[in-house]
């Protein structure tokens, strides 16, 4: 089956939110902060503008709370009298021409009594610098298993580390982008988005309004990798807010420059670990501490962190593990959700570590991993027992055996023998993903979806889950078509719209195909069983054309809501329990060549195996793979957020540089497919998993090659310099 | 984007009846890969685009006995797959695959890369009215300079980033440009000009006038010519120095030689000092030492680009092994 939008896309049809046009549409932009902290003082007009042609709005036309509804609140929708980083929003404007929207921005002068401000998130904050609690600490996490201190104790060596992260611009294709208008009294958004029903909660919240006086619809979204997961509630607001005031629809659509400045990025973190080991290489003792840079609001780092901490201690089976967590709050653009969310940050870190362990043992990278990968009945740190079936070590054997591990060896160690100046190697990483929200999260969550029989005989699927790109909208058909053996093209699938479709939940955590898809399925079985058997086909379509002459103008709609797993229990406090309804698995391997010259790194080759359950749809999982990989190509070696006062100062595409074609190789893909009896049609999540696996894998390449240790992603030619020189 | 009007001449000299007095007025527009991003960005403000496309004629490859004569609405990917150009004017095709990304190269012309705006974050970005836009100041002297000029940067240090142009200079090129006085040919070698001249532009042209052709000619080529530059990026990132080379080779003696260094200074640089040296002293592992040092001669790096003078060296001598080697 092919891509459902694929030839709308192909021709340029998908209709964007820039590309609908909206009769009577004024335009709206963001007037921002260009301090990191302090007292707003007095905002002045220019005299130059003529301010009655102007929609202006402040925080004093908010109707409701002052908050963008999320996990804390403590966001301000505009700030009111303090502004906490640079690029905050403190008001809105509207016109009906563009340039004439630029100039009065620019005729706008915030006055702010600076106060001191915090950038680094590794050193404790001065006390004139503390906005949070009495620390600047968002989230404290913790896991315990076992004892750690006395197994460091009795270990034969402790193996010591410390790994840092850089933060990450998702650069999706469509920057963001928002309509508001006001019908029928209803408060409407429309826009490029992961999750309406959290756009659909911070209007309630901010707006004072009741459910059905709120309704968000889904644009065209192109690409989310997370960046539309939080930011997208913060924009609503505010279109929504310009098109109250100005009685009329308002469009704000952010440019590249705007885009990459003032919305989220991936959390920078630092991960400290010590471990212990047996001579034999065994692991006996895991102590890891994790620090990630929340910037100035909460937003979504307690889940990143909490996320980040469950996926610290890698795919391994240790008895003694102890993992501290903590988001800490900094004068920097608030960071969010990021495809995996926490976890690439920690299994870079835990990966790279798995090799410094290996080399002061003298070990084989390979057979450090061998020897400690989690078996079948064995418990994760969170104390989840491991029992799905997957041969984890057959996983990493494939990956060997592909990339030709121990041939490339031997060739590359003659090679770099020999050539003046160019060192290869290939390095692998072994590591999981959690699939779906963590903990609780998907039982709190509540997720309900609908499979509506037409009466057209045709089968209508509504979930709040969006198309952006990975492909959702075709996964959803297959799923349905297949279960109930109807051609693909007598499905339809609802627009994405509060008023039609129920909350399915939110766009992310690669749980779309596994737990929405498995909803899908079960509202299959809900609609045959009111129609009274288990039909497929054309005896299923002329099972619905009877009901429908049996019950005209009645619509036929069978709606499930999900259940968890038999035993997946949680204990939040103690974190410990299942963290996820399942695990999927891999191993990557980085073929690198390191040119002692220039300090670059050129990938050579790159193999992705992994178990993600059932493949629903090979190409756009296969392309799943590939994507994430080379997102995390250019995280670990290209993709530098330059920071000044908490802003990234190269907010462009020429100056931040995202891996091209000619930068990766073609990457090798391979899927072994253990179902998981909870997901649909047996599949597990995928969306996030390849974005964990590239990083540690081509740094270990480069430490192999050049015999250093770099702990630093982007590793870029500079750094790698700089940890070569002191090497 | 702010509005503008789009005019549409059916001929040259009706092109530059279009055409204002003054570049905030008109613009003529080829390709408009870099044009209409910097309308975009909001640092050009044209009133009137005054379109080449719709003109005929501009888009042919003439080849004959003597050379070539080059369309400037010719594009660059249309350039590169020519089959005379390939064989004669390799260097060309070289350079053409680095620039940009084949996208901008199906779109973005020849005449286009020639008159292109420099690379410079600062000139590129609304908020910084640096002194190309009529400011006061050049951000890049203290600023953010990585990607800056090395040589003839004193006043302005965005650096010319064309890839034919050093090439198609080196080729010994001429343009053939059209303003109210008629049509006049000069070496390409003089279309560029320095900020000392006037840092507002590039190259000499008013704004009324516009490159309509150039011409290569057979006598000026060798097979012995080629282009090398470095970048960060494999494919579709800019070049953070260039160097092209073409040698008139007898055995092993060099009897006539052009060096164009490129993306170091805000124009095309051709090196006569240095293609005196390849003539006197030849190509061997000394003569190449000899022009390494002196092609860094009178360079003035800023605070984070001095590595670019490793690049220069590097680039250099492996354009001159390349074009040796043929």
């Amino acid at each position: 089956m092919k891509r459902r939008e694929a030839i709308d896309k192909l021709t340029g049809r998908e209709a964007y939110i820039d590309d609908i046009a909206i009769a009577g549409v004024w335009w709206g932009c963001t007037v921002r902060s260009a301090v990191p902290r302090g007292r707003i003082r007095d905002i002045r007009f220019g005299a130059e503008i003529d301010w009655s042609e102007f929609v202006v709005v402040d925080h004093r036309d908010l109707p409701g709370p002052n908050q963008v509804a999320m996990i804390e609140n403590d966001q301000p929708v505009l700030a009111s009298d303090r502004v906490r980083h640079i690029h905050e929003a403190v008001l809105l404007l509207a016109h009906p021409d563009r340039d004439r929207l630029r100039e009065a921005r620019r005729a706008i002068h915030i006055e702010i009594d600076e106060e001191p401000a915090i950038f680094d998130y590794r050193v404790p904050p001065p006390a004139d610098t503390v906005q949070h609690g009495g620390d600047n600490v968002f989230k404290r996490v913790r896991i315990d298993k076992g004892d750690v201190d006395a197994a460091l104790v009795a270990a034969d060596h402790v193996v010591e580390g410390v790994y840092e992260t850089g933060a990450q611009e998702h650069v999706y294709l469509e920057n963001q982008g928002m309509v508001g208008y006001v019908e029928d009294g209803v408060v409407t958004v429309k826009g490029s988005m992961q999750c309406p029903y959290y756009i659909h909660a911070a209007l309630r919240h901010a707006l004072a309004r009741a459910d059905n006086e709120v309704r968000v619809i889904q644009a065209a979204t192109g690409g989310g990798f997370g960046g539309k997961e939080d930011y997208p509630s913060v924009l609503a607001l505010h279109a929504a807010l310009l098109a109250l005031k100005a009685e009329r629809p308002v469009k704000i659509l952010y440019d590249r420059d705007e885009d990459m400045a003032a919305t989220t990025k991936r959390h920078p973190a630092r991960v400290r670990h010590r471990t212990g080991v047996t001579s034999q290489g065994r692991i006996v003792a895991q102590d890891i501490e994790v620090l990630l840079d929340g910037g100035a609001y909460v937003t979504l780092s307690p889940v990143v962190l909490s996320r980040g901490v469950i996926h610290a201690s890698g795919p391994y089976h240790c008895d003694n593990v102890r993992v501290e967590g903590r988001a800490v709050l900094t004068n920097a653009v608030p960071f969010g959700a990021f495809r995996g969310f926490g976890a690439p940050q920690t299994i870079f870190a835990c990966e790279r570590h798995m090799d410094v362990i290996a080399d002061e043992l003298g070990m084989c990278p390979l057979g450090l991993r061998r020897k400690n990968l989690i078996q079948d009945g064995q418990s994760t740190s969170t104390g989840q027992v491991i029992r799905d079936g997957t041969d984890r070590i057959e996983i990493l054997d494939r990956a060997v055996r592909d990339a030709e591990f121990h041939q490339r060896e031997a060739a590359d160690r003659a090679f770099n023998s020999t050539h003046p100046y160019l060192r290869r190697a290939t390095g692998i990483a072994t590591f999981y993903h959690g699939a779906g929200f963590t903990g609780a999260g998907e039982t709190y969550l509540d997720s309900r979806a609908q499979v509506v029989g037409l009466a057209t005989g045709e089968v209508e699927i509504r979930t709040a889950n969006v198309e952006m790109g990975q492909g959702a909208l075709t996964t959803f058909v297959k799923i349905v078509a297949e279960k109930l053996a109807v051609e693909p093209d007598r499905i339809r699938v609802a627009e994405v719209d509060t008023f039609h479709v129920p909350n399915s939940g939110p766009t992310v955590a690669s749980r779309t195909s596994m737990i929405v898809g498995r909803l899908l399925e079960r509202g299959c079985d809900a609609l045959c069983a009111t129609l009274g058997g288990d039909w497929t086909g054309d005896k299923f379509e002329r099972e619905l054309l009877r009901w429908h002459a049996e019950h005209p103008g009645q619509e036929l709609i069978a709606e499930v809501r999900y259940e968890p797993p038999p035993g997946v229990e949680w204990d939040d406090e103690r974190y410990e329990g299942s963290a996820y309804g399942t695990f999927a698995w891999a191993t990557y391997a980085a073929h690198v060549e390191v040119d002692l010259r220039t300090f670059g790194v050129r990938l050579l080759d790159f193999v992705a195996v992994q178990d993600v359950g059932t493949v629903l749809d090979e190409v756009l999982a296969a392309g799943q793979v590939q994507g994430g990989v080379v997102q995390g190509v250019g995280w670990a070696l290209m993709e530098e957020c330059q920071f000044v006062d908490g802003a990234m100062a190269n907010h462009n595409l020429t100056n931040y540089s995202i891996p091209s074609s000619d930068d990766v190789p073609p990457v090798r893909v391979v899927f072994y497919e253990t179902p998981y009896a909870h997901g649909a049609q047996g599949a597990k999540g995928i969306g996030e998993l390849p974005m964990d696996g590239a990083a540690p894998a081509i740094v270990n390449a480069v430490a192999r090659a050049t015999g250093a240790r770099p702990a630093v992603v982007p590793l870029t030619p500079e750094v790698l310099m700089r940890v070569m020189g002191s090497a | 984007m702010r509005r503008f009007q789009v005019a549409m001449p059916k001929s040259v000299p009706g092109a530059v009846a279009a055409s204002g007095d003054d570049f905030d007025e008109t613009k003529f527009l080829a390709g408009g890969t870099d044009l209409l991003a910097e309308i975009k960005d909001h640092t050009q403000f044209p009133d009137v685009l005054v379109n080449l496309k719709s003109i005929p004629g501009l888009k042919e490859i003439k080849v004959s006995d003597s050379g070539v004569e080059i369309g400037a609405l010719v594009t660059l990917s249309e350039l590169a797959s020519h089959k005379e150009i390939k064989r004669s004017w390799p260097a060309l095709v070289e350079a053409i695959g680095h620039a940009a990304s084949p996208q901008i190269r199906n779109v973005g012309t020849v005449g286009g890369n020639l008159c292109q705006r420099v690379r410079c974050w600062y000139y590129r970005h609304d908020e910084y009215p640096c002194l190309k836009k009529g400011g006061q100041i050049c951000y890049a002297q203290q600023g953010e300079n990585e990607y800056h000029s090395v040589f003839g940067n004193r006043i302005c240090a965005a650096p010319h980033p064309s890839s034919t142009a050093p090439v198609l200079i080196a080729y010994g090129a001429q343009v053939e440009i059209h303003g109210p006085e008629g049509a006049r040919t000069i070496d390409l070698e003089d279309f560029f000009h320095s900020p000392e001249d006037d840092v507002t532009q590039e190259n000499i042209l008013t704004s009324k006038e516009v490159v309509t052709k150039i011409t290569l000619d057979r006598a000026n080529t060798s097979k012995h010519s080629a282009y090398c530059e470095a970048r960060e990026r494999d494919a579709f990132d800019w070049s953070l120095c260039g160097a092209t080379v073409n040698l008139q080779m007898d055995g092993d003696s060099v009897k006539r030689a052009r060096v164009v260094l490129s993306a170091i200074a805000p124009t095309p640089v051709r090196r006569k000092d240095l293609e005196k040296v390849l003539v006197e002293s030849g190509v061997g592992s000394g003569a190449l030492e000899k022009i390494a040092k002196l092609s860094i001669r009178g360079a003035r790096p800023l605070e984070q680009n001095e590595y670019k003078l490793t690049l220069v060296k590097a680039m250099l001598k492996r354009a001159i092994l390349k074009a040796v080697k043929g």
